[in-house]
């Protein structure tokens, strides 16, 4: 400890920023193993046929099937992210302005948010599903919607699968820039003598507009990089591009590792935007925090 | 499947606007819609359950709780749980502290991170590491290790948040000031002064982990398969053959979200937050 310390001691007062990038280096490491450099790779990959470089698995991407896929993807995500988006607003606006305060909603909006996948499918299977429960009802009294050609693996089913946490985790998302939300930003309005169409077409809407953005961006960059839900829902009988990459990687007819990176990699574009849109937003969504 | 925390409502509560009383049938309908919409799954959950034939019989649970690979499967599922909370805590943990204490302009960078999930989702994550350590040198397709190391670059942002609203609250810097001046060795800092002020946060932060490990399905299925059977595993897996074992899985799945999520409120209740 003491007099055998001494020369160590200098030579980190010496070279301080040699001891803190040690103290960085534990987290560089396993973000370039396990997240940096598979991810060039896959870049890499995705840029390989058998006979080297190529961008024959980008040409395969964008005719037939996985065009369709690409583009219903982003349909359903863009659909979803509004109808979570618009719901779970106005249902922040009434939580935090409204009569019903308290913790139960958040809270269960956080396990509705938080649970999804696998389990959440079969909820959903047990409920709209041949047999499901409402299906049921609905059936008795006197509407059967399977006739009517209904099914719960079909996209429809799958954005009324996907609202089940689109629509909590928009609230969550909202609910901070409702609470904060101050009084006197209405009464400024009210005593210059705006009307409550006026107030919200200038203030309120305004103000909560940012948020609003930024909320749907992550919500649709949450549906579109899904796969646990709508692959446990209906497998093969959706056509997204989580559900194509799965069936190149893991099945047996399918198998296209090289197809499978280009679509990884365009998922990586389009969820790049999402979030850049979501940063923007969000930067602009801060003026009016605090 | 992304984790948000209930954020707890700004301590100083300014007066908010009121929503006119008119409204009251659109606003009420509104939240009963959220919550008719959020439990009417659930109830086909629990109907489905416990129907045999017409009648109702809690003989599903028995012998679903009487599989013993269930126990091998959710067993699989926690340990990967606690190895992945042991790694990306405390490596988010120490790089934070260290990031507040010696590298500031690193921390805009770190936030970056929280936004990581949104970008490289589970299934880009998978497609990436599949190929990268199923190639002799780093075979390590089907290993709980690959499973881990994956789990803990997807949890980063979880750990992130709890760990840096903590150390926000804390005034790391003047702390770890004070107990230099007090002679007290640098682990002897880290482990009895900062740890026990991000405590709060590292708890809350491995109970979100620990959750999103419970229920992640697309990596598992991708980097392990069938050679380390989680328990999202063996509820989709279940489907097929005992539908209505898997209706108690999913039901089991919900019930530790509740607990989860209920103990990350009575820890968030406990510790006042003191910053924003």
């Amino acid at each position: 400890m003491t007099p055998t310390a001494k020369p160590i001691v200098s030579f980190w007062v010496r070279y301080p920023w040699v001891a803190t990038a040690l103290g960085l280096v534990p987290m560089f490491l396993g973000l370039l193993g396990f997240l940096v450099l598979p991810v060039i790779l896959m870049v890499i990959g995705s840029f390989q046929a058998e006979q080297g470089w190529s961008l024959s698995n980008y040409l395969a991407t964008w005719r037939g099937e996985y065009l369709r896929a690409l583009l219903t993807t982003v349909q359903i995500s863009l659909f979803t992210a509004v109808l979570g988006g618009v719901l779970g607003t106005l249902t922040a606006i009434v939580l935090a302005w409204g009569p019903f305060q308290g913790s139960f909603l958040p809270t269960l909006a956080s396990v509705a948010a938080n649970w999804g996948g696998v389990p959440l499918a079969f909820a959903v299977i047990a409920t709209i599903g041949n047999a499901g429960w409402i299906t049921e009802l609905l059936s008795n009294l006197g509407w059967d919607i399977y006739a009517q050609g209904f099914t719960v693996y079909s996209n429809l089913g799958l954005i009324l699968t996907y609202t089940y946490f689109q629509w909590p985790l928009m609230l969550l998302l909202m609910l901070p820039a409702a609470q904060r939300f101050r009084v006197s930003w209405r009464e400024a309005a009210e005593s210059l003598g705006a009307t409550r169409w006026q107030f919200w077409r200038w203030v309120g809407i305004p103000i909560l507009l940012p948020s609003m953005i930024g909320g749907a961006a992550l919500l649709f960059a949450n549906a579109f990089g899904a796969q646990a839900t709508a692959f446990a829902l209906a497998g093969g009988a959706l056509n997204l591009v989580t559900i194509k990459i799965t069936f190149l990687l893991k099945g047996q007819t399918d198998f296209n590792p090289g197809l499978a990176n280009a679509l990884s990699v365009e998922m990586t574009v389009v969820l790049g935007l999402a979030v850049v849109v979501y940063q923007i937003a969000n930067q602009r969504a801060r003026r009016w925090m605090n | 499947m992304t984790l948000v925390a209930p954020t707890a409502p700004p301590s100083v509560s300014s007066p908010r606007p009121r929503l006119q009383s008119g409204l009251w049938f659109w606003q009420l309908a509104l939240v009963l819609g959220l919550v008719a919409y959020l439990l009417i799954p659930i109830v086909g959950l629990i109907r489905f359950s416990v129907r045999s034939g017409g009648e109702l019989t809690l003989q599903f649970y028995q012998e679903a709780f009487a599989d013993p690979d269930f126990y091998r499967f959710l067993g699989n599922s926690l340990w990967a749980g606690l190895c992945t909370i042991l790694l990306t805590l405390s490596l988010t943990t120490f790089t934070l502290y260290w990031a507040y204490l010696r590298a500031r302009w690193l921390l805009p960078l770190l936030e970056l991170i929280s936004l990581l999930p949104f970008v490289v989702p589970a299934v880009t994550l998978g497609v990436a590491l599949i190929q990268v350590f199923s190639t002799p040198p780093l075979a390590l397709t089907g290993t709980p290790l690959l499973l881990v190391g994956a789990y803990a670059v997807v949890t980063l942002p979880f750990a992130y948040r709890a760990v840096e609203n903590s150390l926000q609250g804390a005034n790391v810097l003047t702390l770890t000031e004070a107990a230099e001046s007090l002679g007290a060795s640098w682990w002897r800092i880290f482990l009895e002064v900062i740890l026990p002020c991000v405590w709060p946060g590292v708890i809350s932060g491995g109970l979100l982990v620990l959750s999103y490990v419970l229920g992640e399905f697309t990596l598992a299925l991708f980097l392990v398969g069938s050679s380390y059977q989680t328990f999202p595993l063996y509820i989709s897996q279940l489907f097929s053959y005992q539908p209505q074992y898997s209706m108690v899985m999913s039901l089991l799945s919900f019930v530790i979200t509740w607990l989860v999520a209920w103990l990350l409120v009575v820890i968030t209740r406990r510790v006042p937050n003191s910053m924003q």
